[in-house]
């Protein structure tokens, strides 16, 4: 399946769910923000295991240094 | 009283929650998170600030800024660096809300990127929406004391007027500015961007304002952990001084050893 994930479009030969994008992406979860078509996701919400469509566009979004 | 005590006893609130160190110190532009850490430890900051980018896919399982943040020990401020429309800059702080982390957000919305100076009226709005939605907003604005009075009405927690551009190292440029918007202001009134060196963060704790945000001061300075340890003391020192209240100046001399009976 075709994801847009931070601008980029990535593809997966498997189904995936935002749970399943994160642990195949190595993200560290420390604060971690998701977007899916712009709508905030919770990790600890069951919403993370949703099955993403096609096209779906996600934002991974974390802290960094900043003034 | 010891002066150590007076120190210890002194705090301020915003929005109920006490803090002591009167210096806020941003993460960002350090050669690296161990040296931000020192840093940090070295100011005695109590509030650090953070900025919200989209994660690089390319580095797996990178290391994380709160690796390096005790999160116990420092309440987290994250600000919306980098926006420049009301949109963005609310959406930015659904984001950091949504991360668990605070409810406090540094709101900034600028207006161009050559100058980043804010978009006051932008900023404006932005307050009112996120003051609505129950944020614990502290304003970064210019030193317009009628723009820090219309963020106060807005309910704007904290206002936060730049004693210069973001980053210029130019000190506080207009300090009746600040003299004005401290006698209008009921709210904390901090002093938030374009601190070059420790005498600038002790001119402005002089002023009255209740506390200093900087970050470039320390983070690009040829010794930042020598002059995080600075502005941690000339920040006392200029609240102290402010305490105490500085003799009027003159145009004249005064003696101060007496002048006759020789």
């Amino acid at each position: 399946m075709e994801l847009i994930i931070n601008g980029a479009v990535k593809n997966f030969p498997d189904e995936m769910s935002v749970e399943k994008l994160i642990e195949t992406l190595g993200v560290n979860k420390n604060f971690l923000v998701v977007e899916v078509n712009h709508e905030i996701i919770r990790l600890t919400d069951d919403q993370i295991k949703k099955k993403l469509n096609s096209g779906d566009q996600v934002e991974l979004i974390q802290f960094v240094g900043g003034g | 009283m010891l002066m150590e005590e007076i120190i210890a006893k002194d705090s301020y609130e915003i929005n109920g929650k006490v803090f002591k160190s009167r210096l806020l110190v941003g993460t960002g532009k350090y050669t690296s998170l161990e040296l931000m850490q020192q840093c940090l430890e070295a100011s005695g900051t109590q509030i650090v600030t953070v900025a919200l980018r989209r994660i690089s896919l390319e580095k797996k399982n990178e290391k994380n800024i709160f690796d390096y943040i005790d999160r116990n020990r420092f309440t987290i401020l994250p600000n919306t660096a980098g926006c420049f429309s009301v949109e963005e800059a609310v959406r930015v702080a659904h984001l950091a809300q949504a991360s668990g982390i605070s409810n406090f957000i540094k709101l900034e919305v600028i207006h161009d990127e050559k100058t980043l100076l804010p978009d006051p009226v932008a900023t404006l709005e932005a307050t009112r929406i996120l003051v609505q939605e129950g944020f614990i907003v502290m304003a970064y604005t210019s030193d317009d004391p009628v723009m820090a009075q219309k963020l106060e009405q807005a309910g704007a927690h904290a206002v936060m007027p730049a004693g210069a551009p973001i980053g210029s190292g130019q000190g506080i440029l207009n300090s009746n500015n600040i003299r004005i918007i401290l006698e209008r202001l009921k709210c904390p009134v901090l002093i938030d961007a374009g601190v070059g060196t420790a005498s600038d963060v002790a001119k402005a704790m002089e002023l009255g304002v209740v506390a200093v945000l900087l970050n470039t001061a320390v983070a690009l300075a040829k010794d930042p952990l020598y002059m995080a340890y600075a502005m941690k003391q000339a920040c006392e020192a200029g609240r102290l001084a402010y305490l105490a209240g500085r003799i009027p100046k003159k145009l004249y001399a005064q003696a101060s050893t007496p002048e006759k009976d020789f």
